[in-house]
């Protein structure tokens, strides 16, 4: 029973004799298999027997690590400036979209849906896209509505342009009003499909046929572009460096304001965000950098073809290396130097990396998580004398399985590697019961492997490293910085303090491990 | 038509119809006896709905189909 | 008494509508109402269960949240398998904290998640063989689990696939009960309808496995329906049913197995907790079954009572005496809570927007602390549960059906109340405006707040958010300087 003095919750609450009874009690009316039998089933799962069963699946996924494409294109249309996600669908979907990104960003998340119900399944969701349009710009006073679509939509062929140019013909929705829209069907690539479809929407929108006075160089500037990125410190790193490099650049899509607004005692639904006429202007850059360069082609394809970018064949900015190359590639695009400032953080990466070598070198990890996060978590795992084992990327490409292969095959430290292309978190459980790696980085999705081979005894488990999206469950970690050297310099300190913690973990024991209990490590 | 559910309370006959998540107190019906039972049953909302007469449930709940000949719904 | 008086409210209502377009405008009117406890029938002056109006920011969720989310995720030994595109299976996992007894991803299913992850070729030539394979797939790596429900997400409808055989055929094949859901997103106008359609599957596919087979109970056995368990919240009721004599023979479905399912037909009665979600299949096992049910609210201690009285008056002496002695064991336990936390937040105003029930159900438990709720409002909710709401509710109060995001800012800015209680998708905004809030769906990762020992948490837990410092440092000092300043001029 609780008392005044200590209130307790869930836990410890139903570790209290009373309940513990009530869980055995209640078995009586379960007819659930005896326990023996489900510590035979459990051992049995974590064999190679079972792993081999279980990568012979073929049309079941289990604890998926990817979502599906209208969440990477609600994403994208938030950073623009005085945008209205609008998704034309069923409202479930958006209902899910926010709650996914509260959970994420714990922030308000302002999505709008036209709510397709099943007549609109029936007779398609015209009337939905203009009373919802109607409504829309009436109540949330936005410069902007992106739109983009779920499967309801999808599947029974919605002509969405055509719905929009109706719209505004009918006067439901002015017909200067910018209404971008993009097709991202759920059962087509993942979420970071989705964020590439609304991007490539939304340029094409603004700049599509409105070419002629437009050409590379004219403006100056370089643009940047983010794909799926949910960290906001790489949109902000990244910013850091143009303005200390003295670049002039345009970030197309910039959620950072709005994802990131401060408690005033008012609500505000916008802030922040590339503005339209910067989208305009666009074309005029002298190049444009892609960030996530295996998972935007669509993007890239357009803004080679419509704006004549020669777009710089580059990998994510994560790591030493990565982000020299990407640091270089500014520089000569713009004639610009490299400051001091920003070789002085390269030199305290370098010598935090030096400081920490001996904690990291040669320490297996397993990782998961979107395709170019991963490749650039890798890359610099490598650069630290890390050993990746299991590469998991459950939303994986074929461009993304041949770089990964190559650079893995390029690093001495690349050779206990493996990939798993398309897999998912119930793969990567098999992995790690019968190659134990000493970590995995990923999301918060993780931590049911972490309690599962805990459960199989304290020497089998695998501590998860929260690195990725979605991370549910540690607050303010969306805060951080991967990117850039400043970027290195969290990822170094979040899996040094791990490898130091878990030490920790093993050598408290008074009197039997704490041998190696040290005060200075 | 539409198919309801006829329950007793201490207070008699209840009417629901889960369609429209009607709920009310059923405060007449035409043949109440156990050779004829329905009719045009009226209800504390005002509504009236009609079913067709027959031999009296063997127990309640009971659903059975109904029709609506005026009220609110 | 809220802070508003009548003509105030309906004057804030109009002042709302005011800013819609006028189809938007006539239809959100009949959605938000000025309580008025003399009427007798929600229906006259509230509108609810209707579509939601296009490009308004409904909070609302789809049927497959209803079912996948409500009914189906909590059973813990019935694998729910997301039968369509990755999204719904992915966004679906873990939200609403369904807690359990067992060993997951071995005999127990609720945290793992299962999908069909439909591509392309399945929606042009069909899903049903990947239904049908991913079933003896699930069977070949999950063989402990007792049976399987398929939640068809919107494109299955669609596409016409049909998975009524599918199940049938893998049924017979396995040996298991694997019950088909047609939850498709696009059905219905919200969560409800997937409560409903789950109530339907369960009712036509496993509650009559055992007819004619069943023994005869004891005469104390009982059946809890519509608590879900988040945070614990069943056990902390199953516990006070127990202590008080009854046999809890199945939960419904918070830590439920399929065979409580199927042993339900044995209960004398069954308890019914969220009525929005579950009284389908109460009604229907009253007419099968000859089983009675009975609605109950374990929120606070003066509703906790009530309902042990009530369902022990089912019952003989026994059990009555089994009631009385459970609430004089919790009851200086329930004051020594309410001393601590009454004066804390005594007066303090509340406005609740939940699914289906809670708005309601926790009124009594909040003035239990001495707090009073001026505005209630339901996502998903009925006709039915709007006439049980304007009788829990005081007079000039606010009521308000499938409220949009500006609604319930507005509304809030305007009654200005001491805490909100609701929901993930509206707990920011409100943290932003600077607005104690609460999550009522999922405790806010707290619970349980069922029962006597959830009680205490709850009462724990609206104290340390209502007083915690934070909301009183929204300005700084210079800003201070500039309010008063401002104050002074003016």
């Amino acid at each position: 029973m609780q008392t005044t003095e200590k209130v307790k919750p869930c836990f410890p609450l139903f570790n209290e004799p009373e309940y513990q009874n009530i869980f055995e009690t209640k078995r009586a009316y379960e007819e659930r298999h005896p326990k023996e039998k489900v510590a035979e089933v459990f051992e049995w799962t974590t064999t190679k027997e079972y792993q081999d069963l279980n990568f012979k699946r073929e049309a079941l996924t289990v604890n998926a690590a990817k979502a599906c494409q209208p969440l990477g294109g609600a994403l994208c249309g938030l950073g623009f400036e005085k945008t209205m996600v609008y998704i034309h669908g069923s409202q479930g979907c958006v209902a899910y979209f926010r709650t996914y990104f509260n959970r994420h960003f714990k922030e308000p998340i302002a999505f709008i849906a036209d709510s397709m119900t099943e007549d609109a399944a029936v007779f398609g969701g015209q009337k939905n896209v203009h009373e919802g349009l109607q409504n829309a710009t009436k109540l949330y006073d936005a410069k902007m509505i992106a739109v983009c679509t779920t499967c309801i939509a999808e599947v029974i062929g919605d002509d969405l342009g055509a719905f929009i140019g109706n719209a505004k013909k009918e006067g439901y929705v002015d017909k200067d009003f910018p209404v971008p829209y993009a097709n991202t069907p759920s059962f087509v690539g993942s979420h970071v499909t989705g964020w590439d479809n609304m991007f490539e929407g939304i340029v094409k929108y603004f700049t599509n046929g409105k070419m002629e006075d437009k050409a590379p160089g004219k403006n100056g500037k370089i643009n940047i572009v983010p794909g799926f990125e949910t960290y906001l410190g790489n949109y902000r790193v990244i910013k850091r460096y143009m303005n200390e490099m003295g670049v002039d650049y345009t970030y197309l899509c910039d959620p950072d304001e709005v994802l990131d607004t401060p408690a005033t005692g008012e609500y505000e639904m916008y802030a922040g965000g590339t503005t339209i006429e910067e989208v305009q202007d666009a074309p005029n850059a002298i190049t444009t950098f892609m960030l996530q360069s295996t998972t935007l082609e669509k993007s890239k394809k357009f803004i080679e073809n419509t704006w004549n970018h020669e777009i710089p064949k580059l990998n994510i900015p994560m790591g030493v290396e990565w982000t020299d190359a990407f640091l270089m590639k500014v520089s000569e695009a713009t004639g610009k130097e490299v400051p001091a400032s920003i070789t002085k953080e390269r030199g305290r990466l370098i010598d935090m990396m030096t400081d920490s070598h001996q904690w990291l070198h040669g320490k297996k990890m397993a990782v998961f998580g979107d395709p170019d996060f991963v490749m650039g978590l890798v890359k610099f795992m490598l650069e630290l004398g890390i050993e990746p084992t299991h590469i998991v990327c459950n939303n994986s490409n074929k461009r993304w399985e041949k770089a990964m292969k190559k650079m893995l095959e390029d690093s001495p430290y690349g050779i206990h590697a493996k990939l798993y292309p398309g897999c998912d978190l119930w793969h990567l459980r098999s992995l790690c019961f019968t190659d134990k790696p000493d970590f995995i980085i990923g999301s918060s999705l993780g931590k049911f492997i972490q309690r599962d081979t805990l459960y199989k005894g304290p020497e089998f488990e695998v501590p998860l490293i929260r690195l990725g999206f979605p991370i549910f469950d540690r607050h303010h970690l969306h805060r951080m910085t991967t990117l850039g050297y400043e970027g290195g310099m969290y990822i170094l300190t979040t899996l040094t303090n791990a490898v130091l913690e878990q030490l920790d973990q093993e050598t408290k024991l008074l009197g039997k491990t704490d041998y190696n209990f040290d005060l200075i490590r | 038509m539409a198919n309801i559910m006829i329950r007793k309370s201490d207070k008699g006959y209840v009417f629901y119809m889960p369609k429209r998540d009607i709920e009310d107190s059923i405060v007449s019906m035409e043949f109440d006896s156990p050779e004829k039972w329905g009719g045009e049953i009226k209800l504390g909302n005002g509504g009236i709905y009609y079913i067709e007469p027959q031999v009296a449930p063997e127990r309640l709940p009971y659903s059975v189909r109904a029709k609506r000949i005026d009220g609110v719904e | 008494m809220g802070l508003l008086n009548r003509e105030e409210a309906e004057a804030l209502i109009q002042e709302v509508l005011e800013v819609y377009p006028e189809k938007a405008k006539k239809d959100r009117a009949k959605h938000l109402m000025v309580n008025d406890k003399t009427i007798t029938q929600s229906k006259k002056c509230i509108t609810s269960n209707r579509k939601s109006v296009p490009g308004v920011m409904t909070q609302r969720g789809c049927a497959y949240a209803g079912a996948r989310g409500v009914v189906w995720g909590p059973f813990k030994d019935i694998i729910a398998i997301s039968h369509g595109p990755i999204g719904c299976g992915q966004y679906s996992r873990g939200g609403r904290r369904n807690y359990f007894a067992g060993i997951s991803g071995v005999d127990s299913f609720c945290d793992v998640m299962f999908s069909s992850d439909f591509q392309e070729k399945d929606v042009v030539f069909g899903g049903d063989k990947k239904l049908a394979k991913l079933i003896d797939e699930v069977e070949g790596l999950f063989p402990l689990s007792k049976a399987l429900s398929v939640q068809s997400e919107c494109p299955i409808g669609l596409i016409g696939d049909d998975i009524e055989a599918v199940s049938k055929k893998k049924a017979a094949e396995i040996g298991k009960t694997v019950v088909p859901v047609r939850c498709e997103g696009f059905r219905g106008v919200s969560q409800s309808l997937g409560h409903h359609i789950s109530n339907d599957a369960i009712r036509d596919w496993i509650l009559p496995a055992r007819d004619g087979k069943l023994d005869e109970g004891t005469p104390y056995d009982v059946a809890i329906l519509g608590d879900y368990n988040i945070g614990g919240d069943a056990w902390a009721s199953r516990i006070l049913l127990e202590e008080m004599g009854l046999n809890v023979v199945a939960q419904w479905s918070g830590d439920g197995t399929i065979v409580e399912i199927e042993n339900t037909p044995k209960v004398k009665l069954n308890l019914l907790h969220c009525y929005r979600s579950m009284n389908y299949i109460a009604r229907h096992m009253e007419e099968k079954y000859n089983i009675p049910w009975m609605e109950y609210n374990f929120f606070g201690p003066s509703k906790i009572a009530e309902s042990l009285r009530e369902i022990a008056s089912h019952f003989d002496d026994t059990i009555k005496e089994g009631a009385e002695r459970v609430i004089a064991k919790y009851q200086p336990m329930m004051d020594a809570i309410i001393a601590k936390y009454k004066p804390r937040l005594e007066g303090k105003k509340v406005m609740l927007y939940v699914g289906g029930l809670r708005p309601r159900h926790t009124i009594g438990a909040y003035e239990d602390l001495g707090m009073e709720v001026v505005g209630a409002g339901y996502e998903f909710a009925h006709n039915d549960d709007y006439d049980r709401t304007i009788k829990e509710m005081k007079d000039a109060t606010l009521i308000y059906d499938d409220a949009t995001g500006y609604e319930l800012e507005e509304f809030v800015r305007q009654v200005k109340p001491d805490l909100v209680g609701s929901g993930i998708k509206e707990k920011y905004a409100f943290h932003k405006m600077g607005v104690p809030f609460r999550q009522m769906h999922s405790w806010d990762y707290s619970g349980p707040y069922h029962g006597y020992d959830g009680f205490a948490v709850f009462a724990r837990d609206m104290d340390m958010t209502v007083n915690n410092p934070c909301w009183s440092m929204f300005k700084a000092p210079w800003q201070q300087e500039e309010v008063e300043a401002e104050q002074k001029v003016a």
